[in-house]
């Protein structure tokens, strides 16, 4: 006992010592290449430049080219060129009072926005200016109500307000609807489509997606009413391979293979509804170890025995 | 067959490698430790906190290196906590008209312009198709213009044109009528004129409780030895503002911490020309833009020159009558022509008080946008002048010879 307390006094906290560095040949060291994170909703055609505020002015665009911005590889064929557009930054969340008359809003114009399909509008309360995703029948000199309050009796909307899904009758259709309330319009954003309100259960509402996936959502998530504009763009052919390739995608070969069995029309029975819960679970730290020997061929070398 | 020890062998070295690859990154889950240590009141410190000692960097001040750039933040001299509006030389109201109509107090008596004569120009009608000529197409300046782009075929690239660049063709073109109208007045009527260029305006106040400043530079002002009479004297008390409810009549205006506010108006009033007559606004189209860039509506050019006029008149009628006034003994009548090189837009304001909020308004009297030519540019090798407007030199001239 009292020796080791003895060697425990002797102990001492000190910076530990790094080890000289020598030049060692590389073609034995852990070099992991970086591989490109591919799917998980991110898109691999472009990155947009945000300013720290938000701001109405066209914002400047790098196109990527398919390639990955942290490790340069090609992650996703097919994509590259094409006409350069700048991004309208959307504002994603339409925020209302939650007592008292709705907030209203005008529309100045509707803008052909090149990064998306659905048409923008340009939105101005007070003294801001903001834009929206466009719906079908928007025109400029329009007014535009938002609220969070949900009230006893559904509301009867118009297009383009915003309101709570729990405010609305069921069967209505609506788009940039939020899965977690504070998001931001996050669902349907693509030219002319729109989800629908099937059943409310409790405090949850179950919306019908394009896709003809169910979700269960929370009633105090935001959505806008109405079906999104450029309700044409799903009929009509991009025409050309030439304006194909003004889109921004390259010539692509190999993609339909009939005997795979991999294409063709499937027959599945219908997902479950999808419950979106309230809070997002926590991401877990990652600690990046290091080794900075070599492994040997076996185990012999390895530990020189 | 037997399986020699060769086939058997693998480099374990090799699929380490490959598993240390994924399996170094390790994901810690978090046992909620920390969190419950926390909730009793124990301190939960890092380790590498108390084990390795931070040593805080020295700052060394190096004598002789090249100066910090400014930093516009609240380090800056002209930095106010206070917020300022700002409107200069190439903004544009999202409202247009309208919203500086609401800005600035005004309302329209009626359409167009109030009752004015119109001589007839025949004998300089053929100097001016001259001048036109000169100033969009045989001047010597060869710049690049702007790219041209169809919104139709967006992927086709034009050649570049080069030929001479907006700012200039106006210049010129004002430049050359006004000499030609001075040339073709009354010699008593020319005595009186004087004419200006890169004048600077500025004029702020208050309204609902914002700062606002609206910023003049560089544009052409004929001024005069006597000021214009009032056009009317209709009492503007019943006439009501437009409404542009939910928004604001201060939006689009610059918002800006870091501002000097002055009130220049820039001839001293000991100078007996120094009376404003008339300002002549240029409309350079690559400059003058929204700031979402969609293009300019004619709205909101006729609400730029507005307040182009109300700032020039506002500023004159501030270093005659002084800083305190409100509705002014004698309105101040500014003339305003507005061009853009083809297109011309005449107004006349009348300042009846600088009180903006008051009963008292404004008057403003305009025309709408009259083309001078409809094409002019060189046509198989030729020079070619179509679809000439004479009603612009008339408007011109009368308003140089307006007493």
């Amino acid at each position: 006992m009292t020796s080791l307390a003895r060697a425990l006094q002797k102990l001492c906290i000190t910076q530990p010592q790094i080890a000289p560095r020598f030049i060692v040949s590389v073609r034995t060291r852990i070099v992991t290449p970086p591989k490109p994170e591919i799917g998980r909703g991110k898109s691999f055609r472009r990155i947009v430049h945000f300013p720290e505020n938000y701001t109405v002015k066209p914002l400047e665009v790098t196109n990527l080219g398919g390639r990955d911005p942290k490790t340069g590889r090609l992650a996703v064929k097919g994509i590259g060129g094409g006409i350069k557009h700048k991004y309208h930054w959307i504002d994603w969340h339409r925020v209302g009072p939650s007592e008292g008359p709705p907030q209203e809003e005008r529309v100045i114009q509707i803008i052909k926005d090149g990064c998306r399909t659905a048409h923008v509008a340009l939105v101005a309360y007070g003294d801001k200016l903001k834009y929206i995703l466009a719906t079908e029948n928007m025109k400029p000199g329009d007014i535009i109500r938002t609220s969070s309050h949900i009230p006893r009796i559904p509301v009867r909307p118009n297009e383009g307000d915003a309101y709570p899904l729990g405010a609305l009758p069921i069967g209505t259709q609506i788009n940039c609807v939020e899965h977690t309330p504070g998001l931001g319009g996050f669902l349907v954003h693509a030219a002319g489509t729109f989800a629908t309100i099937l059943r409310k259960v409790d405090n949850r509402v179950i919306i019908l997606t394009p896709s003809k996936k169910e979700f269960s959502l929370l009633e105090n998530c935001m959505c806008t009413v109405g079906r999104l504009s450029n309700v044409a763009h799903g009929d009509t052919p991009i025409g050309s391979a030439q304006k194909n390739r003004e889109l921004g995608n390259r010539p692509r070969s190999g993609l339909w293979q009939r005997k795979t069995g991999r294409f063709g029309r499937k027959i599945r029975k219908p997902p479950p509804v999808k419950v979106f819960g309230g809070e997002k679970p926590k991401e877990r730290e990652v600690v990046q170890l290091n080794f900075s020997g070599h492994f040997g061929k076996h185990l012999r070398t390895q530990f020189q025995y | 067959m037997r399986p020699s020890p060769h086939l058997c062998k693998q480099h374990l070295g090799w699929h380490f490698k490959k598993l240390w690859a994924t399996q170094s990154a390790r994901k810690i889950r978090d046992a909620g430790i920390e969190q419950k240590l926390l909730e009793k009141g124990v301190p939960v410190v890092k380790a590498e906190d108390i084990l390795w000692e931070k040593r805080p960097l020295e700052k060394i001040e190096v004598v002789g290196l090249k100066p910090k750039p400014v930093v516009f933040d609240h380090t800056h001299p002209n930095w106010h906590d206070k917020t300022i509006l700002t409107y200069r030389d190439n903004n544009v109201l999202l409202k247009g008209l309208q919203q500086a109509k609401i800005l600035t107090n005004t309302v329209e008596l009626k359409q167009g312009l109030p009752d004015f004569t119109l001589k007839s120009t025949k004998k300089i009608d053929r100097r001016v198709k001259e001048i036109i000529l000169t100033s969009h197409v045989f001047d010597a300046e060869q710049k690049i213009l702007p790219k041209v782009k169809d919104p139709e075929r967006p992927a086709w690239n034009f050649p570049r044109v080069y030929g001479i660049t907006q700012p200039r063709v106006i210049k010129l073109l004002l430049n050359n009528l006004l000499q030609l109208i001075e040339n073709s007045s009354d010699l008593e009527v020319v005595k009186q004129r004087y004419v200006l260029d890169d004048t600077h305006f500025s004029y702020n106040f208050e309204k609902s409780s914002d700062l606002i400043q609206f910023e003049l530079t560089g544009d052409t002002l004929l001024t005069s030895t006597k000021p214009l009479p009032a056009v009317t004297e209709e009492p503007t008390e019943s006439f009501q503002l437009p409404d542009i409810h939910p928004i604001k009549p201060t939006i689009t205006l610059n918002k800006e911490n870091i501002y000097e506010v002055r009130g220049i108006y820039p001839i001293s009033l000991k100078f007996a020309k120094s009376h404003p007559h008339t300002i002549f606004v240029p409309h350079v189209e690559t400059e003058v833009k929204n700031l979402y860039e969609e293009p300019v509506t004619e709205a909101q050019i006729f609400g730029r020159s507005l307040l182009k006029t109300f700032t020039v008149a506002a500023s004159y009628a501030k270093e005659k009558y002084g800083n305190d006034v409100t509705v002014l003994p004698k309105p101040v009548v500014v003339q305003c022509v507005h061009t853009n090189g083809r297109f011309f837009h005449f107004g006349i304001f009348q300042l009846n008080t600088l009180d903006l909020e008051g009963g008292v308004k404004n008057v403003w009297f305009q025309t709408g946008r009259l083309p001078l030519f409809e094409t002019c540019c060189y046509k198989v090798g030729r020079p070619v002048l179509e679809g000439y407007n004479n009603e612009v030199i008339q408007y011109l001239d009368a308003f140089y010879n307006n007493v």
